[in-house]
């Protein structure tokens, strides 16, 4: 078996004749090709070819009562700068873990997840925190705005744990709002807005330290079809635009669809 | 890391959390912290106007009274009970041998008849009747014998020459801590024994031969045992009234500072003044009365000499011998406080001779007692308010005011010096008032004319008088002594009192500030616990978005400043609010209390309850800051050490 094209273009029973029946041996190449698939960057990636983060081997586990949960394992992924990429899965299938540990959000098991060429499972929690502030930009299903605070303000909470000049980070965010179509609303508080609109918002606040990579748990599931599609577009602005990496963890086939490359997930394991 | 100004913002977000809880245990908080301010405000206010009446009432004069320690025996306090050695009895036998052998030569040079039996002897078999191992009554020392004064003067001439309480060393260590001036008051040598008062005008004869002290306290009994002390005017000037018409037209009578309570015993319902009123309102209106009644006031007391009682004595004698025929008859006053007449001489001319012979030899060997009467007028030109003695614990405002603010004097009527100097010689009755012939045993002048004497110092601050006190000398309230040679107690005024309030207000605060600290520490600490229990997930949010640990706890400690702040802010607004309305309530009453304790009421700004103690406040602050930030601790070092996708899995 050589080349993706041979095995796309053959009949399940012709792909088995390879295998002369041998239903494991086929499997295990399938599997092979699939990983292969997904380093592949399709034809609207704005990726630079450059790989940005590599995940070899990660296991996570954690213990849940009396008994170990494994969340993922052995996962190994490539990722390059620019890509837009979709988890997908089942719930529980590890999709948010996966999300977390490439966050630094948490600590793994087993494996190793570099970023930008740095080994995030070594840095210390502070060092982490400042990679994470510089280097990732987290949006949320539940956006997790604060409430008390006016929307330019909620933009600039990742600057201010980056000690960023006050004028300057309100500038950028000003800029970041109006990007997201926010500019009327600058000076509103997020009980006056609507999803979609706190969604827009929590994007510009990921976005204000300027960060290679976007991370996004579930960012259209409290979204109606409208805001998740303006949503979407969002998105692919953004990485076209910032050459950004994106990820996100999702149920929505519209965004799967819309990625350059979908990851799924089934009991930890990438399928 | 986040910014000042960041996490002030991040954290007032936290205010709008909890609201019900946040409120409610910044109002427990508040008013227990307010409470603590209410008592810190007030304390500070009395200690304040206590402080200008003091130094209005003092005059800017810090008094102490110091006496020297003299041991008793120097002083003739001897037990009555004591069997002396066998060498004092030795040596009182030989001074007794002295005495009578120099009395025999004076007699022998005037040619007067001379019976040693006549003294009354040194040693006197024990009134008790202590027996010794053989049976004998035992002897002791008879304190009534000339020779006991011979003994005394012998004891104390010894005594300083090793002495080393001195004035001069007294005011070589006083001077050392600052002080600016010395007084010495002077008892008047009057006393029960010589000086009669007459209430009304009235001699009662039968105290005369049998006088017998009212009772101790001077400042209810001086005037009625002829208990007077010589003092300089600065001393009670804040007592001494402004003279009146009364005062200009009489400039003969001997002027007096008594106690309020004595004018009242004496003078109250003959002046019609009456009794002290307990309200603090008509405290004022009664003192204004009394001062216009009693300002210029003249009372009378009669001194007679122990040579005229005896002539009393003898004229009653004869009263009621009438058989007996006396070769002179004397007749008993017929008019208040005049001598006792001689109604018939029927002596020869040789017993006049030699009448006049002994009464030569007496003169000359010291055993003459004169014989004088004279009668003399007091005029009251100040009353002074002497503090309730404190017992116990300062239960209201009153009492601490009096106390306070009241006379603190060792003495209960005074005679001022300068007062005393404008009279004409004749009024001044210096014979009677400064005579140092009637010297007792217990006498210390004998000893202040060897230069061991006591002293009223003044210094400039109360601080320096208490350093002085405590450095140099035995405060009398320090029971049993401290070995130190010299005693001392305030005069004038209880300027330590303050002191006193601190260290009392420190014990309460002791006992209650702690019960105060823990309630809110654990009130507080409940409500940030909780207000920290519920943003975890906000925690894990922040963490997500970059914060560091040290970036949370900047937050929340910044929010414990912040709630600590409103507490604070709060306990104050109530500590003002309660201070203002203690002012309100008791304000006045106070001022009047004041007024009568520090015994002048006119020219005198309000008694205000209200002070500002910057120290104890301050500390009071920082105590309230520390509690928040102590209880918001536990729930924050909990909360950063979760891991947040745990709280965010959570969610």
């Amino acid at each position: 078996m050589d080349g993706q094209k041979d095995i796309q273009d053959k009949t399940i029973e012709e792909f088995l004749s390879f295998f002369n029946g041998d239903a494991s041996q086929a499997i295990k190449s399938l599997e092979v090709y699939r990983r292969k698939a997904q380093l592949e960057v399709n034809e609207y990636s704005a990726s630079t070819g450059t790989v940005l983060i590599d995940i070899q081997s990660v296991r996570k586990a954690y213990k849940s009562g009396q008994r170990y949960i494994e969340a993922l394992r052995d996962v190994s992924l490539q990722i390059r700068q620019g890509e837009f990429i979709a988890i997908t899965g089942s719930s529980g299938s590890g999709k948010s873990t996966l999300l977390q540990l490439i966050g630094g959000l948490d600590r793994l098991t087993e494996g190793s997840i570099t970023i930008d060429g740095v080994n995030i499972n070594k840095l210390r929690d502070s060092k982490l925190s400042t990679f994470r502030n510089k280097t990732i930009g987290f949006v949320f299903q539940f956006f997790y705005l604060q409430p008390f605070l006016k929307l330019t303000t909620n933009a600039e909470l990742p600057a201010m744990f980056a000690h960023r000049n006050r004028k300057e980070r309100k500038i950028v965010a000003e800029e970041l709002l109006k990007a997201v179509g926010l500019s009327e609303r600058a000076e509103h508080y997020p009980s006056e807005l609507s999803g979609g609109q706190m969604q827009r918002a929590a994007i510009a606040r990921a976005l204000i330290n300027n960060p290679k990579i976007l991370l996004a748990d579930e960012p259209t599931g409290n979204l109606d079809s409208v805001n998740s599609g303006e949503i979407i577009k969002l998105f692919r602005r953004i990485q076209k635009e910032r050459g950004m990496t994106i990820i996100v963890v999702t149920h929505n086939p519209e965004i799967a669809a819309s990625a350059d490359r979908e990851i799924r997930l089934r009991d930890g394991v990438l399928v | 890391m986040i910014g000042v100004q960041d996490s002030f913002t991040l954290a007032c977000t936290k205010l709008g959390t909890k609201k019900p809880l946040l409120i409610t245990t910044i109002i427990v908080a508040s008013l227990l912290f307010g409470v603590i301010i209410t008592g810190i405000i007030v304390a500070a206010g009395v200690s304040r106007s206590a402080n200008q009446y003091l130094k209005s009432a003092l005059d800017g004069k810090y008094l102490v009274a110091v006496n020297p320690v003299i041991p008793s025996d120097v002083l003739g306090f001897t037990s009555t009970a004591e069997v002396p050695s066998k060498e004092l009895k030795q040596h009182l036998t030989d001074l007794q041998a002295q005495y009578i052998a120099n009395q025999e030569k004076i007699a022998k040079q005037y040619s007067v008849e001379f019976d040693s039996k006549s003294i009354d002897p040194i040693l006197k078999p024990s009134p008790f009747g202590m027996k010794d191992t053989l049976g004998n009554v035992q002897e002791v020392i008879n304190r009534n014998s000339p020779v006991y004064q011979l003994y005394i003067d012998e004891l104390q001439e010894n005594w300083v020459k090793t002495a080393n309480n001195t004035l001069t060393n007294l005011k070589s260590r006083a001077n050392a801590k600052g002080a600016t001036a010395y007084y010495q008051n002077q008892y008047a040598s009057l006393d029960y024994m010589n000086t009669l008062y007459m209430p009304n005008g009235k001699d009662d004869l039968s105290k005369v031969v049998q006088p017998n002290p009212t009772g101790y306290d001077p400042y209810t009994y001086s005037v009625q045992n002829s208990s007077y002390v010589f003092t300089d005017q600065s001393l009670v000037k804040r007592y001494i009234w402004s003279v009146n018409e009364k005062r200009r037209e009489n400039k003969t009578a001997i002027p007096v500072v008594i106690s309020k309570q004595e004018a009242v015993k004496l003078f109250g319902n003959q002046l019609g003044f009456g009794k002290e009123p307990m309200d603090a309102a008509s405290k004022i209106k009664w003192m204004e009365t009394l001062q216009q009644k009693l300002n210029g006031f003249t009372y009378q007391a009669c001194y007679r000499s122990a040579g005229e009682v005896k002539l009393i004595q003898e004229a009653m004698r004869q009263n009621q011998a009438v058989d007996e025929k006396d070769l002179i008859s004397y007749g008993l006053p017929t008019s208040p406080c005049t001598p006792v007449t001689i109604r018939q001489d029927s002596r020869t001319a040789a017993q006049k001779r030699s009448d006049s012979n002994i009464l030569t030899y007496q003169k000359a060997s010291g055993t003459y007692q004169s014989e004088i009467t004279q009668l003399l007028t007091f005029q009251v030109v100040g009353v002074m308010s002497p503090a309730t003695s404190l017992t116990g614990t300062l239960t209201d405002l009153p009492t601490l005011v009096d106390n306070l603010l009241g006379a603190q004097y060792q003495g209960g009527a005074f005679i001022p010096n300068q007062l005393y100097e404008q009279l004409p010689i004749t009024a001044q009755h210096r014979g009677v008032l400064q005579s140092q012939d009637s010297l007792s045993g217990a006498d210390t002048t004998r000893l202040t004319n060897a230069g061991v004497a006591g002293a009223i110092i003044s210094f400039p601050t109360a601080t320096m008088a208490k350093k002085f006190i405590d450095k140099d000398t035995c405060y009398t309230q320090d029971q049993g002594g401290c070995g130190k040679p010299w005693t001392s107690q305030i005069e004038g005024a209880n300027y330590l009192l303050t002191e006193d309030i601190g260290r009392k207000a420190f014990d309460i605060a002791k006992l209650a500030l702690p019960i105060a600290l823990l309630i809110a520490a654990i009130i507080m600490s409940f409500a940030m616990a909780r207000v920290i229990i519920d943003s975890r997930h906000e925690t894990a949010v922040f963490r997500a978005l970059g914060a560091k640990r040290v970036d949370i706890m900047r937050i929340y400690i910044t929010y414990s400043i912040l709630v600590a702040c409103i507490v604070m802010l709060s306990s104050l607004a109530i500590g003002a609010v309660g201070s203002a309305l203690i002012e309100t309530l008791y304000g006045a009453e106070i001022t009047n209390y004041a007024k009568v304790a520090y015994g002048v009421f006119n020219n005198l700004g309000s008694f205000n309850l209200i002070g500002f103690d910057v120290v104890h406040m301050g500390m009071l602050m920082a105590v309230i800051l520390a509690v928040g930030l102590i209880a918001i601790l536990p729930p924050l070092i909990r909360n950063i050490r979760r891991n947040p996708i745990q709280d965010m899995r959570n969610e």
